[in-house]
């Protein structure tokens, strides 16, 4: 295709494929063990991670993984203590991230940040140096996820049973929780903060529709986050929108299009049925 | 069976209290489980049954006493955690998670096998040995949304059996369970007793667990009864139900306590 001899399109696809098979990846954990509450807050912690970057001036991806990553494990830390809910615990940190991050921005009075790329996505936005991070975090992630396929499949399925049984449930549950900061992360230049947790739900849940075992939905979150990721690229370069809102609205469609010929839900044949009578 | 362990008896409650959110749950428990036991936990619900459970297995800390497994402290079980199995209710877990039998009956091997290391042809062989023994053979390929209760429950038990273990945990194994089933599990119980493991079986199916165990607890907060099922009569049942209980008996246990109105 044309669009792809210009160097930004194609750092943009080496960073789309990427971002998609991370996300998918991840995402199966985060839809099955019902943490998309936690993929949002992280996502916000990031914000706050990229603002506090700008102003001790260092690589506002790196600190934004060390933000977002202890706040992720501190949400994790709060939660095992039931100290508060889970939930609260998110709710709590996502919000006062968010707030340190525009406090943040205040302070850099004079200085020009594309926050709106940050916050929504742009193709523009994609550099080599991100796309060795990305590449670095992708590097770590999949590996991780290789190593401990099977104790984080048992955990995600039944971690009372687990623990009983001798598996070490909690350094497996903060090794979750930083994966996740990481991938919301690598996300964040091409999807943008605020619908970067979507990316995490959308086509894992939409591979759960089909999937009747683990690893087979791992595989059609993979597949359809692809082309969520490759066919939204395309498609903002074309219709000149934000790169994040067309990847979401794309996976989202498909979403749609899953639950409506789910085998699980056989919405289909019903109305069929229904018509007949 | 040679006992590596420092205590003679498997497990040990000495003085044990239990506070859940400020509440007592279990007053003075003591306790003594010898190795190879096949015990019931019976008492109605609320009486602290599974909170019994959670004690011994460390997910839950006592307020005081101490306890003992395998002669170590729970916290510590460290290693020893391979050799003990738990069955769970079955409404405590996600069927909608999308796992096929045989899988689910694998992860009872996956703390032998530890970290980084793929199942081998032996594990397999031991999946397929225990699926046997449990009769699910036939649906090992199905998705767990797709079974019974019953079923589910047998999956957990082969997963349990999987993990070869010399302590066996079953946490109220007929609730929900339909009535075919139930006998069925009976029946797999008497094959399991032979397998030397030690059973604790948290029941609140008094009349009928009774005749398949070795010793019976009765709890409803303290421990009322720990002796032979023949032990269990209409006054214990009526400390225990805290009632006066008509009995109704059935052979030599009571098969059921309902309680009289006053």
């Amino acid at each position: 295709m044309g669009i792809f001899e210009y160097a930004f399109m194609q750092r943009a696809l080496i960073a789309s494929i990427i971002i998609g098979v991370l996300c998918s990846v991840i995402g199966v954990y985060v839809v099955l063990r019902g943490m998309s509450f936690i993929g949002a807050g992280i996502a916000h912690a990031s914000f706050g991670g990229v603002a506090l970057g700008y102003l001790l001036n260092v690589n506002p991806l790196f600190s934004a993984i060390v933000f977002s990553g202890l706040t992720a494990l501190c949400i994790g830390k709060i939660a095992r203590r039931k100290v508060i809910k889970e939930d609260t615990a998110v709710g709590i940190f996502f919000s006062a991230t968010m707030a340190f991050g525009v406090l943040c921005i205040g302070l850099l009075k004079g200085y020009n940040i594309d926050l709106m790329s940050y916050l929504f996505g742009s193709i523009l936005a994609v550099s080599n140096e991100d796309i060795y991070l990305i590449a670095g975090v992708a590097c770590v992630v999949l590996p991780c996820i290789f190593l401990f396929f099977k104790e984080l499949k048992f955990v995600s399925f039944d971690p009372e049973v687990a623990e009983i049984m001798g598996l070490p449930v909690n350094w497996l549950y903060y090794c979750l929780l930083v994966l996740i900061s990481l991938t919301i992360v690598a996300s964040m230049k091409l999807v943008g903060i605020v619908l970067a947790s979507a990316l995490l739900i959308t086509p894992a849940a939409s591979a759960y529709q089909f999937a009747e075992d683990f690893k087979t939905m791992m595989i059609i979150s993979v597949v359809l986050g692809l082309v969520s990721c490759i066919g939204g690229l395309i498609l903002s370069y074309y219709l000149n929108t934000a790169s994040g809102a067309t990847i979401v609205m794309l996976s989202t469609t498909m979403f749609f299009i899953s639950v409506l010929f789910s085998p699980k839900k056989n919405y289909i044949k019903r109305l069929i049925a229904m018509i007949k009578k | 069976m040679p006992n590596k362990d420092k205590s003679k008896n498997i497990i040990e409650l000495e003085n044990v209290v239990v506070y859940l959110n400020d509440r007592m749950v279990l007053d003075d428990i003591n306790m003594a489980i010898p190795y190879g036991c096949v015990t019931a936990v019976i008492g109605p619900n609320g009486a602290g049954k599974t909170t019994l459970l959670r004690s011994i297995l460390g997910i839950i800390k006592p307020s005081s006493g101490k306890i003992s497994v395998f002669g170590k402290s729970p916290e510590h079980l460290g290693k020893d955690r391979n050799r003990i199995a738990y069955v769970p209710q079955i409404r405590s877990v996600d069927m909608t998670f999308p796992i096929r039998a045989k899988e689910a009956v694998m992860m009872g091997r996956y703390p032998t096998l530890g970290l980084f290391s793929k199942p081998s042809k032996e594990d397999y062989k031991i999946v397929e040995e225990v699926m046997e023994q449990v009769d699910i053979t036939s649906i090992a390929d199905k998705p767990l949304s797709k079974l019974s209760g019953g079923q589910v429950q047998r999956v957990f038990i082969a997963r349990a059996l999987a993990a070869n273990p010399e302590l066996l945990f079953l946490d109220e194994p007929t609730n929900g369970v339909d009535q075919l089933h139930s006998s069925n599990f009976y029946e797999l119980l008497k094959i399991l007793k032979k397998e030397n493991m030690t059973i604790i079986i948290v029941s609140h199916d008094v009349g009928v667990i009774a005749n398949y165990v070795d010793a019976v607890a009765c709890i409803n907060k303290k421990l009322f009864l720990h002796s032979v099922p023949k032990a269990i009569n209409g006054q214990v049942l009526s400390e225990m139900y805290g009632c006066d209980a008509v009995i109704f008996n059935h052979g030599e246990i009571p098969h059921m306590v309902v309680c009289k109105d006053k």
